[in-house]
Formats: C-alpha cells, sequence, structure tokens
C-alpha cells in the first residue's frame, strides 16, 4: 500500500537502509529468476517500480495500489505521460483493491508484495490470498512483512506497539512460517522463508521475507 | 420470390454496378439499416474515389454495422462485394457479433447491368469496371456457399429484383413472445421412470402410446405450461428411446421445448453415421436404439439436428441452454453460441478422465436475464447471480429436478437406481459441502470490475443511477483498505434529511420551530425525535454465531457487527463489539422482534455515544487544546486586568470584554463537554437505535417513521445500553400568509 516505506519506527537512516533492502532483494531475486513481466502489488508511490523500470530485461511493468493519490505520485514519479506519448507501454499503473479479484493482474511471471500485509484486516487477508495466489496467480511472489519479534530492538517503540499506525498486525517469525506455508499449501505454491536485514541472534532480522513458488 | 432474412444480422448485397442493388435496398429495407460506399464515401470524402477515401468508407461502414449488429439491428451492406475477398471482413464482422450472415446475389446477366449502369447517366461507373466486376463475381460464385453465409437468395433477372420481398423472421432461439409459464427440466440421461414421475409430480399427464414407428407418448400438460428439457436427455440411463420419444411428442405437440446437450449433439453425429468415440454411455445409447424400428431413429436424427443452441423466453427474462449462455451470447447465432450451449465455458485443457476443464462462467455472470441450465452435476440445485444449474445427477443415482417459471420453485424426484457410476470429477462435484452457498462463495470475493466506473446501476424504485469513474475510484480507494468483510456490510445507514433547527432549548421548543420551517406543502403529520450526538454506526445482528455464518457466509464469533457509515469496523476491541451486540440482541428479544418479523437477523441504524467514543480524535486534538489554551489564557489575562483596573478604572471596559470572552471559553467546553465522558469497555457506553432498516426477506424503508419508532421503544425496554430517543408527533399548523 502507498504506506510502506513511512513506517514511524525504526530511526529515518535505518529505516531508508532496511526498505532499500527489501527492494534490492526483490529486484535480484525477479532477475535470478528470469522473470520479464513483472507486477508490484501495493505499488504506493512506485519506489520499487522506479527500480524495475531502470532494469531493460523486465518487458511488462505494472504497479497496483488502492490509493489514487499514491497512482498520481507515481505516475509524476515515473513520467508516464512523456513515456505515453513516445508509446512505451512497457508501465502501467493500475487503481484496484487489494481484496478484490481483477482479471487485469493474471499473467503475470512475478509479483512483489513489499509491506502490504500488514495493511491488511486478518479477517480479509482471505480475500487477498485468493486474489494473488487463486485468481492473478504470477509464477513467482516475493513478499515482505514485519518480523514483530524485532519491535524489541528499537528503541523508539514502546513495548507491544506496532511499527505504524496502519498496521493491523505484524506476525512473529512463526506466525509468518505459518500463514506463508498454509497459504501456499492452499494454493498450488511452495514457499521459502528468509530474512531482510541485519540478523539478531535471539530476535532474527527486522523484515522477513516469503518466495512462493507456482507448482506445476 | 420471398427472401427470408433474420430480424437482426448483416445482409449482404453481391452484384456489379447496374445489378440493382440500391435500388433494391431503398424498396426493401429502412434507411438507416442501409450502409452504401456512396453515401459514406461523400460523408468522409467528399466522393472522391481515390483508394484512401475508399478504404475511409469502407472502415466506417464496417464500425457502424459492428455497432447496429451489438444492439441487435439489421445491417444491410450495399457496396458490390463481388470476390470472397470483398466479402471476408463481413464474414468475420458476423461471426465476432454473433449476428446471422445473410447474402442476396444480383445474378443478372452481363448485358442487363451494362444497360442499367448506363441508364445512371452521370452516376454511372465506366463500362469496363461493370463487366470485371460481373465476372470476378461469376468466379467467386462457386465459393459463396462454403463461406458461411447461413441464408443464400439469387436473383436472375431485373424482374427478380424488382419483385423480390423480403421477410424478416425471429432467430430460432428467439422465443421472447413465449409468456410461459415454464417447467424446466434438468439432465435426464435417458432415465424413463424418473422422468415419467417427474413430469407427473409436475402435473403432466403422460400416456404410453406405442405405434408401429417405435415407442410414442400421448402427454397433457397443466393448463398454460410448457415443459423445456436442458438437454442430455440420452445416455448413462436405462431407456434412451422411451426418453427420446417422450421428449419428441411432447415437442411435437406443443407441449415442450428442448436444448441439445453434448451428449445428444454426439448421438446425432453417431446416427448421422461418423464417427464418433463410443465413450460416457454413448454405446448403450445406441445399443437400445438398435431395439427400435428404423423410422425412429431417422426422426431422432432429425429431431435432435433441428434444437437450437439455446432458447430466450418470457419477453427476455428467462434464458435456457444446457450447459448455460453468457450474456453477450444470448439471443444470438454462432459457432460460438452453439458451443457454449452444448459444452459452457472450457479451459481447453483436459482433467485426469479426459474430460474438459470446465471454467466458472456463472460466477462473473451479471446479466439481467435469469439463465437456467443443467451440464454439470450438483449436489443441490443453486442460485447464484441469477443462473441456476439443475443438473443434479440423476443417472448418477441421485435426484431429477424441475424449476418452475415464473414460481422458481424446484420440484425433483428421486432416481430409481444409480444407473451409472460417475467419474471421479463428477463423484467430486456431487459431494454435498456444507456451509457457504454457492452465492455466497462468489459474494465473498468481489471483483473490482463491479465497481470500476463509470456506472449506471439499475435500481427497482430510483431507475437508473450513474456514478462517475473519479467516485467510484474515491469509493475503492476508501473501501479497500478499511471496509468490513462485504458480506457482513449488508446496508449503509439511511442519509439524514435534517430540517434546520432554530434556537432554543428543549425538544418541544425545538421541533415547533423545526416545523414551521419545514419547507414541504402537504405534510400532515411531522414525527420530531431527540438529536443524539454520538457517532452513527450501523449494527448487524444475528440471533446466533452459527445463524451470522449460515445467512452471510463469513465466519463472524461476534454474531454480527458493529460498522461506521464508511463501513469501517466501529470498535478495535472485539469484546466490546460482542457485549454491545449482546445487549442489542436482548432487546431484540424484549421487543419480540425475531417472531414478531420472521428473522434470524436485524439491521439496525443507531447513534452511540458518547461522542468521544469514536470522535475521540477530534474532540482531543482539536476542542480540548483549544478549550485549555482560552481557559488557561483568559485567566490569566482577566486576573491581570482585574488588578490593574483596581488602580486604572478605564480598563474596565477591557476587562468586561475579556470576562465575556472567558465566559464564551467556558460555554465552549461545557458545549463538547457534555457529548464526552469516560468510557471503560462497554461501560459507559449508550446506543439509541432509531432505524429498524431490514431483516429477513424485507428492508423497512416503507415502514412509517412512527413504526421504527415504536420497534426502537421496545428494544429499549431492555435496559442495559440501549437508550431510548424522545420523541413526538406534531401537526404542523398552517403557515399564515
Amino acid at each position: 500500500m502507498s504506506l510502506h516505506g513511512t513506517g514511524s519506527t525504526p530511526p529515518p537512516a535505518e529505516r531508508a537502509s532496511l526498505h532499500q533492502a527489501r527492494l534490492d532483494w526483490v529486484v535480484d531475486t525477479f532477475r535470478k529468476a528470469g522473470s520479464r513481466r513483472v507486477l508490484d502489488i501495493g505499488c504506493g508511490e512506485a519506489r520499487l517500480l522506479k527500480l524495475l523500470a531502470d532494469a531493460p530485461e523486465f518487458t511488462a511493468i505494472t504497479g497496483a495500489d488502492a490509493s489514487v493519490r499514491a497512482l498520481e505520485i507515481a505516475d509524476r514519479r515515473l513520467k508516464l505521460k512523456r513515456r505515453r506519448q513516445s508509446a512505451d507501454g512497457r508501465i502501467r499503473l493500475l487503481h484496484t483493491g487489494l481484496t478484490y479479484r481483477d482479471s487485469r493482474l493474471a499473467g503475470y511471471d512475478a509479483a512483489a508484495v513489499v509491506e502490504v500485509v500488514e495493511h491488511i484486516d486478518p479477517e480479509r487477508l482471505d480475500s487477498f490470498e485468493r486474489m494473488l495466489f487463486g485468481h492473478a496467480k504470477p509464477a513467482l511472489v516475493a513478499l515482505t512483512t514485519p518480523n514483530r519479534e524485532y519491535n524489541v530492538r528499537f528503541d523508539g517503540l514502546d513495548p507491544g506497539k506496532l511499527r505504524h499506525r496502519d498496521h493491523r498486525f505484524e506476525w512473529t517469525r512463526t506466525e509468518f512460517t505459518t500463514w506463508a506455508e498454509t497459504t501456499a499449501a492452499r494454493h498450488g505454491y511452495r514457499v521459502e522463508i528468509g530474512q531482510i536485514g541485519p540478523e539478531d541472534p535471539e530476535v532474527g532480522a527486522p523484515t522477513q521475507q516469503g518466495l512462493f513458488h507456482r507448482c506445476n | 420470390m420471398q427472401l427470408k432474412i433474420h430480424d437482426y444480422g448483416l445482409v449482404v448485397l453481391i452484384g456489379p454496378a447496374g445489378s440493382g442493388k440500391t435500388t433494391f435496398a431503398a424498396r426493401c429495407f429502412r434507411p438507416s439499416e442501409v450502409l452504401s460506399s456512396d453515401h459514406y464515401r461523400n460523408v468522409v470524402g467528399d466522393g472522391d474515389r481515390n483508394t484512401t477515401t475508399t478504404k475511409d468508407a469502407f472502415d466506417v461502414i464496417e464500425t457502424i454495422a459492428a455497432r447496429r449488429l451489438r444492439s441487435r439491428r439489421l445491417a444491410v451492406i450495399d457496396p458490390t462485394s463481388v470476390s470472397p475477398d470483398d466479402r471476408k471482413r463481413y464474414v468475420r464482422l458476423a461471426r465476432d457479433e454473433h449476428a446471422p450472415l445473410s447474402a442476396i446475389v444480383f445474378d443478372l446477366p452481363e448485358r442487363d447491368c451494362i444497360a442499367q449502369n448506363a441508364a445512371r447517366g452521370d452516376e454511372a461507373r465506366p463500362q469496363h469496371a461493370v463487366r470485371r466486376q460481373w465476372r470476378s463475381m461469376q468466379r467467386g460464385m462457386k465459393k459463396l456457399s462454403t463461406e458461411g453465409f447461413r441464408r443464400r437468395y439469387r436473383l436472375r433477372s431485373p424482374e427478380d429484383a424488382r419483385s423480390a420481398e423480403v421477410v424478416r423472421d425471429p432467430l430460432s432461439c428467439d422465443r421472447r413472445e413465449l409468456a410461459g409459464a415454464f417447467d424446466v427440466i434438468g439432465d435426464v440421461h435417458s432415465c424413463r421412470e424418473e422422468l415419467e414421475a417427474l413430469l407427473s409430480e409436475l402435473g403432466y399427464r403422460v400416456a404410453r402410446n406405442d405405434t408401429a414407428d417405435g415407442p410414442g407418448y400421448d402427454v397433457e400438460p397443466p393448463a398454460g405450461r410448457t415443459a423445456v428439457f436442458l438437454g442430455d436427455i440420452v445416455d448413462r440411463g436405462p431407456d434412451s428411446a422411451g426418453v427420446l420419444a417422450l421428449v419428441m411428442d411432447m415437442v411435437a405437440a406443443g407441449h415442450a421445448l428442448a436444448v441439445p446437450g453434448n451428449h445428444d449433439a454426439k448421438l446425432a453425429r453417431a446416427l448421422a453415421g461418423r464417427n464418433v468415440e463410443r465413450k460416457h454411455g454413448l454405446a448403450q445409447t445406441l445399443e437400445q436404439l438398435e431395439a427400435a424400428p428404423e423410422a425412429f431413429r431417422t426422426r431422432a436424427a432429425q429431431f435432435l439436428d433441428t434444437l437450437p443452441s439455446h432458447y430466450v423466453l418470457d419477453g427476455g427474462k428467462l434464458a435456457v441452454a444446457h450447459a448455460g449462455m453468457k450474456e453477450h451470447l444470448q439471443n444470438r447465432t454462432s459457432r460460438q453460441v452453439r458451443d457454449f450451449g452444448l459444452y459452457g465455458e472450457t479451459t481447453g485443457e483436459t482433467d485426469d478422465d479426459g474430460l474438459p476443464v470446465r471454467l466458472d462462467w456463472a460466477a462473473d455472470y451479471r446479466g439481467r436475464a435469469a439463465v437456467v441450465y443443467g451440464h454439470t452435476p450438483v449436489p443441490r440445485a443453486e442460485w447464484v447471480n441469477e443462473t441456476i444449474c439443475i443438473d443434479t445427477g440423476c443417472a448418477f443415482g441421485r435426484r431429477l429436478t424441475a424449476l418452475r417459471w415464473p414460481e422458481r420453485e424446484l420440484v425433483s424426484v428421486p432416481a430409481k437406481k444409480t444407473w451409472a457410476e460417475p467419474s471421479k470429477a463428477f463423484a467430486t462435484a456431487l459431494q454435498a459441502t456444507a456451509g457457504r452457498t454457492r452465492q455466497q462463495e462468489s459474494d465473498s470475493l468481489l471483483d473490482v470490475e463491479d465497481i470500476a466506473g463509470p456506472l449506471r446501476l439499475h435500481t427497482r424504485i430510483a431507475g437508473s443511477v450513474a456514478v462517475r469513474p473519479e467516485n467510484c475510484a474515491a469509493a475503492l480507494d476508501t473501501m479497500a483498505r478499511f471496509t468490513v468483510d462485504p458480506p457482513l456490510a449488508r446496508l449503509p445507514p439511511a442519509d439524514d434529511d435534517p430540517v434546520r433547527i432554530g434556537h432554543s432549548r428543549g425538544p418541544a421548543r425545538a421541533s415547533r420551530r423545526s416545523v414551521r420551517v419545514l419547507p414541504r406543502p402537504g405534510i400532515r403529520r411531522v414525527m420530531c425525535e431527540e438529536k443524539h450526538v454520538g457517532s452513527r454506526a450501523v449494527i448487524v445482528v444475528a440471533r446466533t454465531a452459527s445463524t451470522a455464518e449460515t445467512r452471510f457466509g463469513v465466519e463472524s464469533p461476534n454474531g454480527g457487527i458493529v460498522y461506521t457509515r464508511t463501513g469501517r469496523r466501529f470498535f478495535d476491541d472485539a469484546n466490546v463489539e460482542l457485549q454491545l451486540l449482546d445487549q442489542v440482541r436482548a432487546g431484540l428479544d424484549a421487543a419480540g422482534t425475531w417472531t414478531k418479523l420472521d428473522t434470524e437477523w436485524a439491521v439496525i441504524d443507531a447513534e452511540i455515544m458518547p461522542w468521544s467514543a469514536k470522535g475521540g480524535g477530534l474532540v482531543r486534538d482539536h476542542y480540548e487544546p483549544a478549550g485549555a489554551a482560552a481557559r488557561t489564557g483568559l485567566r490569566e489575562a482577566t486576573a491581570a486586568l482585574r488588578q490593574a483596573a483596581a488602580a486604572n478604572t478605564e480598563l474596565g471596559a477591557l476587562l468586561h470584554r475579556f470576562e465575556q470572552r472567558a465566559e464564551m471559553a467556558a460555554r465552549y467546553e461545557d458545549a463538547y463537554r457534555r457529548y464526552n465522558w469516560d468510557v471503560e469497555g462497554i461501560d459507559g457506553l449508550k446506543v439509541a437505535p432509531f432505524h429498524l432498516l431490514a431483516t429477513e426477506g424485507a428492508v423497512h424503508a416503507d415502514k412509517p417513521h412512527r413504526w421504527h419508532m415504536e420497534m426502537a421503544q421496545r428494544m429499549c425496554t431492555a435496559g442495559g445500553i440501549l437508550t431510548a430517543t424522545e420523541h413526538r408527533e406534531v401537526t404542523p399548523r398552517t403557515r399564515p400568509k
């Protein structure tokens, strides 16, 4: 969603580098997988899209977000007006709800879901899963979300608090692994779990990631 | 000579210049139906005959023709179209628009064309052009029958062209004039005894009447009713001949309509001597038919050949087809329409049993006609998006089902035995699943296309409502991020239409004043109610948690939900919501609403107080800082002024002004504090219900205000957090002129 990357904690510098690490991980993953047609679910203001746009191997890049405002900013940042004039249809922005099925999201090699799931109400997660893994069905999904256990390492964060006002939840490593494995199994994917950011021996890294591969 | 064409579709006039096409078209069609190249050459290029203008004129003609076909109108193509290459684009156009395609060939002797062309004076084309066109047409004539023109007519002389009459008839699927009533019967699959039992259950009198030509039936339907067979009448079951005889005789007597199923179509091919795989029961069927006389088989083959892909009935309100029919294919004709009717929508892949993988077209159906179909066995017939599959697997030992239209009643009889073992996929499909209905399943994940603008909503009471794209986008923006699960968001709160209230205290005086300003003539009684200052909430409450789940198809441990005007969950704490819902439930128990309205759930419009419970942010971030700053600042200022005024009396006026401001600031604080108090969990909350929005089968917008207030009043006798709303009815005095 539009709010990713603007979390209130950790401190700005650390936050920026952590977010950069997440985006680098996505681009790197897509490259290694040889993905061509890529999707950014909850693209926000297009920070990831810009990185993807700079890499010529991605032949179709689509950003989807629920926020009209974020998409307007993304449109400007990507200079889409000029691209449209030069008939470069490589980058596209879509306004969509993340809990609605959308036929325009089908047929992609890979999708990024960076710091998005935690903005969805737990009772709507099922719809999000069905939209992404059941209908859009990209061959690869690179997903990141906060590791709640790491919150104790942030100074400014009161115990028990979440990192951002709009976060509807944050998962521990076990919770995330359980969710990812159940979801993958239900929709015919397999998943590898990993971490992003400096790893703490006790509470892990600040960000956790799941890489979902579609079977068949 | 009579030329029969369909009442809509594409008609291509084929003939060289001078063959009389334009004269014929002007006589037999409306001007708006005829698309002439001369006319559009004028429109796009002032009549120039160069290549660019000609190409542009033809593109415009094709565009217009496509639009006319889409709205089920006739389009007559007037340009020469003498070669197969010229005609290709029209064949493709008709196919893409699923429209019938006819050709009328002006095959006049060459000298007649030359003479008639010469008679056009200035308009005449050069003679060599006419000759070239004539020869080109002759060369292409042989292949015309293979090009895809369903109806072809040939006019051989100027007299033919002058006297031929065009007659328009509807497509064979177009039976909108039949108003019913209908008994639509699912896949029979040769289960004769079950079919007889079902027909008699439906009130048909069925008597066997065999002749030398094979099995036969006399059937007497109930008055005003027609049976509709949804296809797959043969295969799998024990008596294909008997079922075929019954269906054929009912159709012949005008007591039934029938559409073909994929099994019937395959049998027709086998009977026509074509080589088909004798799988899925076909071998048995052919064996059963061997016992009948040759004449019966011939008749069956002819019968199956004439069945239309689907029917549209009852003024367009009902469509029937074996495997269903998408809206844009209804009442149209093409290979794709036929295939959809027979097989539905398939992915092109096959499953482990070699059966095509089927797509759930019904999940996306948004058409206005109800679609009744069969083809895929289902454990129970259920409506989903105005479509219903009534193949309940009779041959597999389940039931044979009929839908009565327009009553929408389901009638079914059990199978006598398991006549055939279902394949693995069908066995799974037939497994009854508990829990969500198909409609609930379909509703549980909305499609963004349904809410992307511009939207035109057709409503029962407000006609058609247009929603602009930017408004749709704004709604999606909010809804997608904050809205409660859509199946639980039953209704938005009704919008207020408040009257202006004057400066007076107490409900009675306020109401007198308000009624005076009420600008509506002809209002005799006015309900005045106390204005609560809290937060508006919609309360969806089911009698128990499990009724919420079965009725709404979502997990709802609290047995309902409380949400705001914008569809956001009202309480962050699920436990507070649970306790509130329990008290509302107790209120509905006390009011006897469940039994009185025969419902297991209710949607209530209410005000939840204090205001600070939800609007806390506004008070804390805006009102309180302003109030505190004013109070503190003015206290210090007045104190200082008072001291100074003791020494200098001239400052009295300034002191007085500051004292007044301090008094105003205090009143400001009072004003918002009245509506704010501390709440701990549910303690301190007040809920004032004032409108019963909906219960099972009813939206109560049609009830008088008094009814709603009485319902609310009765609920509030349960006490607890439920708070009655003071109200009174007044009769406005006519305003003195």
